[in-house]
């Protein structure tokens, strides 16, 4: 008794340093990884001539709307946002689906083709063909300046695959016994049985695929670049970029004597900043969505109960 | 007669193992038509590109395409194995792969452990999604923050350090050798731990509360229920991440070892990326980019294979 | 219905032909092979201007101007296309029926350009890497269709065997849109490399100049003791850049002092024509062990070989950096960004530094047109009569000062019988990248063909050659500066630029990519990218064997490929020069 009730207080005291501990690191983490995207935000409303000083820390020394204003003024800036948004949705949705669906394939010990299968789609992971060859592709697929060329050819992930495997794997296999006990078929077991137990790995997945179609801008630069309903706001934000960093030393034009001075109010430095809050902000409301879906243990309990 | 029933017997034996064979097909029919379509999806899209291939042994020219280029053997490979850059360019890969590697997968680890540590789901919440973020800032950010904190000029840790008095001048950090592999290192982990711990947290609140009492009762404390509980319940993902991003370990990527590389520390900096790029890319040498490609993917692929057959080996089920 | 068409459309052609052929006067006989070539050509005459002029701008109108067409153009340089409301290019559009569209690069250039050409998908025209779609047989010869039209016959006979020698073919392929001057510009400051010096060091020196390193160091040595800090700000002595492809700043140096122009990564001898690397002869030897010693005297700082671009800027646009080696339009932004802040004796100014008893070359001469580059015509363009027939009517004068200047009154006013500058109005749109792609016709003006320079009756082509516009522009620092200097540009303390051989500049040539000479180049390159931060960061003892090792490596690389394709391609552009 006596002994126990030491080990309780010893460990009310361990607890406390631990949390203690654990939670100053966390606060440190918190500054650490907030300190450059809050940064990045100060800069994009720092007066962009002001930022070339440099020494913009935690505040803007001379706020300025201007970068905002020269990223907003884009007749493109829609088409692209629209493109993007629906582009992310499905490549997110069918992404999701299709992970799913051959994860569990996979997963079964009994399916017949399941080495074979596994070593087909994990091949890929590490084969490329090229920038060229994949451009013919798209181009025999007629995907070229083609909306779809933005969802088919990242469709089946092969990692996104293996990822969900594994996670079901790891799901007792009462799950499924009990489903084929039922007689359940495979879909009934998969739809009602599995995907509500794999809301965690599902959510990771969801999460990837998201960022992954959001953030893209190489396909819209190789494969769609010259229609301009097709672009996307990465694109968009590319191009800005890219023209911020030309303005003022035009290398075709640096003739000799044409360099008036230049009294630009942007720069490199401050579009990019104004870029990466516009063109990242959207996505990052995507994740404390699915936060709630990593909350321990709530699922398994359920279906178990 | 006691021949002709054995031949019956293996007859009927053989044709029940058919018949068995075709049963399970049968069965498996659904299985087939989830995997199928997504194979074909695949071959098209990875497999058969790869005829490209054929542009390693050629001196291949975009404008006259696969037909009309030059066939120049194995020229390429000979190219580039020859050289002794691109040996160090190798090395440099292999050094910064691994080292990403080890502080990558030790710090999204270790920060996913401490998180679920963590009681006040709103905290944890707030310290997730802040951990995250940098992710999401291009490379060219994160660069020129850390080359300011850097700086031999008012840099952040310099001043702290001479604050100390653990150095007397300022260093340049990003101008010498002994540094560049650590600093690369930690840029990845800064900027991608939050990143890659999802997908740990995310296994994390799979695993049975169930486990977690037992331990309990069994008298266990935190470091108990980390190591007996946590851990081996994430340990599934950990192997299969693990075996997955070894095949990757000839790509260390090229940005911060570009936007960082400079003449004083270039020996160390170039990754076979970067080599690609200058010799391959920026030149319009395709074939040499191809050549290097193909090179790459029979290192992933063999080591993926080493590595799962040791990890078979010692777990007994190999990932694939 | 479809016979009625082709009536509209016979009657149209016949009665544009007349049109043509009365404004065509001036040039009759160019007139006359246009019709009588071929039956391409004949289209051709249909779409130049007529006689009716625009009511609103006075400009002359294309025949062709109700028959839509659209353009697309793919540019090598990052940038960002006018939105399509852009007064200035409705109005050209509505005059010619022609759109251009633009496309700016955005990813890597190599990468698109690789696709473009492998998908034969190229655009109607194409600015930039001409020798990858000439060699991809993507590309037009242009020699004889430009003669047809009176304009840019006009304005391109005189350049057509520079034009013709470009990609070693006898071909023209591309119609040079940039320094094809009418008449040269006068030359007001150096827009390139050189050596440059903080306004305030040569004040506080008495207005003396620099001409070799050690008096550049000198002035500079002694301005830092005497003004350890400007602005609160710790003053630094001498940046290198040493940043990516801009690491021109750390390898360069060695070729001007030298006396050579702006060549690349050789220097040429001017007598045998053989081009020689400059990177490893005694001045620079000299050079960078003139670096090392004032790296040790702290005029220097290591942070400068580890910084990158924007920090280098800053640095400079801090107005603490007394002197660095650079491409004028590199650091520009820097210079603006003081001028901004008012701190006009913090700017720079280029200093004519040389080896002793060289002769500074830092300017070149106008008028140096390549031969490579331009705008590039491709199969793929879907009428090449009417685009030329376009580039033609663009070339007017009314629509080129249309486009440069603006409308008289409003945008820029006459100053003397032929000078002219711009209104401040217009000037502060000019200024501002923005404001100028959006209420101005640059964009256009920049990637078509143009008058650049001055005009026979000495009116400057655009307010870039305008010496009105020039000083009007200048700050009373400047004014002041200058006078004390005795000069009227600030270009008037370097030597007058020496006409340029025939072949100039190397850095232009078309090396094939892959070959042998590219691999080469980009070789020593690296050995010297490697080398020069270290040399000049050794310490003084060391130095020599350091020096030792790097020309070793640097012969270990292997340049010898590369120095013979320049000397053979030297030799060709030598050649045809001669013919």
């Amino acid at each position: 008794m006596k002994n126990s009730g030491l080990a309780t207080k010893g460990s009310k005291i361990e607890s406390f340093i631990f949390y203690t501990i654990n939670t100053i690191i966390m606060l440190a983490v918190i500054v650490v990884m907030i300190y450059p995207f809050w940064n990045t935000i100060v800069v994009s409303f720092n007066n962009a001539k002001d930022t070339l000083l440099g020494g913009i820390t935690f505040f803007p020394r001379v706020f300025s709307l201007y970068n905002y204003q020269t990223v907003f003024k884009n007749d493109l800036l829609v088409t692209g946002a629209v493109n993007s948004v629906t582009r992310t949705l499905l490549s997110t949705v069918l992404g999701v689906f299709i992970s799913a669906l051959v994860g569990y394939v996979l997963s079964r010990p009994e399916f017949l083709w399941r080495k074979f299968v596994t070593r087909y789609f994990l091949v890929t992971m590490y084969i490329s063909a090229g920038l060229i060859p994949n451009y013919f592709l798209m181009k025999d697929l007629n995907l070229i300046n083609n909306y779809f060329v933005y969802i088919l050819p990242g469709l089946v992930s092969v990692f996104n695959i293996i990822i969900v495997r594994s996670y079901m794997q790891s799901l007792p296999a009462s799950l499924f016994e009990a489903s084929y006990i039922d007689g359940a078929g495979h879909f009934r077991c998969f739809i009602q049985i599995i995907l509500p137990c794999c809301k965690p790995v599902l959510a990771t997945v969801a999460l990837w695929c998201a960022v992954g179609a959001w953030n893209s801008w190489f396909d819209t630069f190789i494969y769609a670049s010259s229609k301009e309903s097709l672009t996307t706001l990465q694109y968009e934000m590319m191009k800005l970029l890219s023209s911020s960093m030309n303005s003022g030393a035009n290398q075709s034009a640096s003739s000799i004597y044409g360099n008036r001075p230049v009294t630009d109010s942007v720069t490199p430095v401050s579009m990019q900043a104004a870029v990466t809050v516009v063109a990242s902000v959207p996505i990052l409301l995507v994740y404390p969505f699915l936060q709630k879906y990593f909350v321990k243990g709530v699922t398994i309990g359920a279906v178990k109960g | 007669m006691e021949q002709k029933s054995v031949v019956l017997q293996t007859k009927t034996i053989q044709t029940n193992k058919r018949l068995k064979r075709v049963k399970e097909y049968k069965q498996q029919i659904p299985l087939f038509i989830m995997v199928i379509p997504c194979m074909i999806l695949t071959f098209i899209f990875c497999y058969y590109p790869l005829s490209g291939w054929i542009m390693a042994f050629q001196n291949f020219r975009p404008a006259k395409g696969y037909w009309h280029s030059k066939f120049v053997g194995f020229d390429q490979f000979t190219f580039m194995f020859n050289d002794p850059v691109f040996w160090r360019t190798f090395k440099n890969t292999i050094g910064m792969s691994i080292m990403n590697l080890v502080f990558g997968f030790v710090f999204a680890i270790g920060f996913a452990l401490l998180l679920n540590e963590i009681r006040s789901i709103g905290f944890k919440r707030v310290v997730q999604t802040a951990s995250y973020l940098p992710h999401f800032l291009s490379w060219v950010i994160v660069c020129s923050l850390i080359s300011n904190i850097l700086s031999t000029y008012d840099g952040t840790l310099n001043n702290l350090l001479m604050g100390l008095g653990l150095i007397d001048k300022p260093v340049l950090w990003l101008g010498e050798q002994k540094y560049f592999w650590w600093i690369v290192a930690f840029s990845h982990v800064w900027k991608e731990v939050g990143w890659n711990s999802i997908i740990y947290i995310a296994a994390m609140s799979s695993i049975d509360t169930e486990l977690y009492e037992a331990c309990e009762i069994d008298g266990g404390n935190r470091y108990r229920k980390m190591w007996h509980v946590t851990l081996p319940g994430i340990r599934p993902t950990i192997v299969v991440l693990l075996i997955m991003n070894l095949g990757w370990l000839l790509n260390a990527g090229f940005e911060v070892q570009y936007l960082f590389g400079r003449g004083l520390v270039m020996d160390v900096s170039e990754t076979i990326d970067i080599y690609v790029l200058k010799y391959g890319i920026t030149l319009g040498n395709y074939s040499l980019g191809t050549a290097a490609g193909i090179f790459k993917s029979v290192i992933s692929i063999a080591l993926v294979s080493i590595s799962n057959y040791i990890s078979g080996k010692l777990d007994e089920n190999s990932v694939f | 219905m479809k016979k009625f068409k082709k009536v509209l459309a016979a009657i149209l052609a016949s009665s544009v032909v007349l049109s043509f052929a009365a404004c065509g006067s001036k040039d009759n006989s160019s007139g006359a092979t246009t019709s009588s070539q071929t039956s391409t050509s004949t289209a051709a005459a249909t779409t130049s201007a007529t006689a009716e002029k625009d009511p609103e701008t006075g400009l002359p109108m294309m025949a062709d101007r109700n028959n839509p067409i659209t353009f697309k153009v793919f540019l090598r340089d990052p940038g960002q296309a006018p939105s399509k409301d852009n007064p200035v290019l409705k109005k050209i559009t509505e005059l010619t029926g022609v759109t251009m569209e633009f496309e700016f690069l955005v990813g890597d250039l190599q990468q698109k350009i690789g696709v473009m050409l492998a998908g034969g998908d190229y655009p109607d025209v194409v600015f930039g890497e001409g020798a990858k779609f000439v060699d991809a047989g993507a590309a037009i010869p242009i020699e004889d269709k430009i003669l047809n039209y009176p304009n840019l016959k006009r304005h391109y006979e005189k350049f057509m065997d520079k034009m013709k020698a470009g990609f070693g073919d006898g071909h023209a392929y591309t119609i040079e849109n940039y320094n094809a001057y009418e008449n040269d510009p006068p030359i007001f400051q150096n827009g390139g490399a050189g050596f440059f010096m903080q306004k305030a060091v040569i004040e506080e020196s008495g207005y003396k100049i620099p001409k070799t390193v050690d008096e550049y160091f000198q002035m500079i040595e002694d301005y830092k003791a005497k003004h350890p800090d400007i602005d609160g700000v710790k003053t630094i002595g001498f940046e290198v850049l040493s940043d990516g492809w801009r690491d021109f700043c750390l390898r360069n140096p060695a070729m001007h002092l030298l006396g050579s122009g702006n060549e690349g990564d050789v220097i040429v001898d001017q007598n045998s024509f053989t081009a020689s690397l400059y990177q490893i002869t005694d001045t620079a030897k000299a050079w960078y062990k003139k670096l090392n010693d004032e790296y040790h005297k702290g005029i220097i700082e290591a942070e400068t070989f580890t910084q990158n671009y924007d920090q280098y800027i800053a640095r400079l646009s801090s107005g603490a950096v007394l002197g660095t080696f650079d491409q004028y339009w590199n650091f520009q932004k820097a210079d603006d960004t003081l001028k901004a802040a008012k701190k006009f004796n913090r700017t720079y100014i280029a200093v004519p530094i040389a080896n002793p008893g060289v002769k500074d070359n830092f300017i070149d001469p106008p008028a140096a047109i390549t031969g490579t580059g331009g705008l590039l015509i491709t199969k793929n363009c879907k009428n090449v009569d009417r685009l030329l027939a376009y580039y033609d009517y663009l070339l007017n004068r009314e629509v080129q000062d249309y486009l440069a200047w603006g409308v008289e009154g409003k945008d820029w006013v006459k100053v003397g019988t032929n000078g002219r500058k711009l209104t401040d109005e217009r000037r502060d749109i000019m200024r501002d990248t923005a404001k100028k792609r959006e209420m101005t016709g640059d964009t256009l003006w920049q990637y078509t063909p143009k008058m650049q320079g001055m005009y026979d009756d000495g009116t400057p082509c655009d307010p870039g050659a305008s010496k009105e516009e020039y000083m009007a522009a200048l700050s009373e620092y400047d004014q002041n500066f200058l006078k004390a200097l005795n000069v009227e540009f600030p270009a008037g303390i370097l030597s007058e630029p020496v006409k340029r051989a025939d072949y100039y500049p190397v850095w232009s040539f078309p090396i094939e990519d892959g070959s042998p000479a590219k691999v080469a180049n980009t070789r020593f390159i690296d050995v010297c990218r490697k080398y020069d931060p270290q040399l000049i960061l050794a310490k003084p003892a060391d130095y020599d064997a350091l020096w030792d090792k790097f020309v070793k490596e640097v012969e270990a690389a292997n340049p010898q490929p590369y120095l013979d394709e320049v000397n053979r391609q030297i030799k060709e552009k030598m050649d045809a020069a001669k013919k």
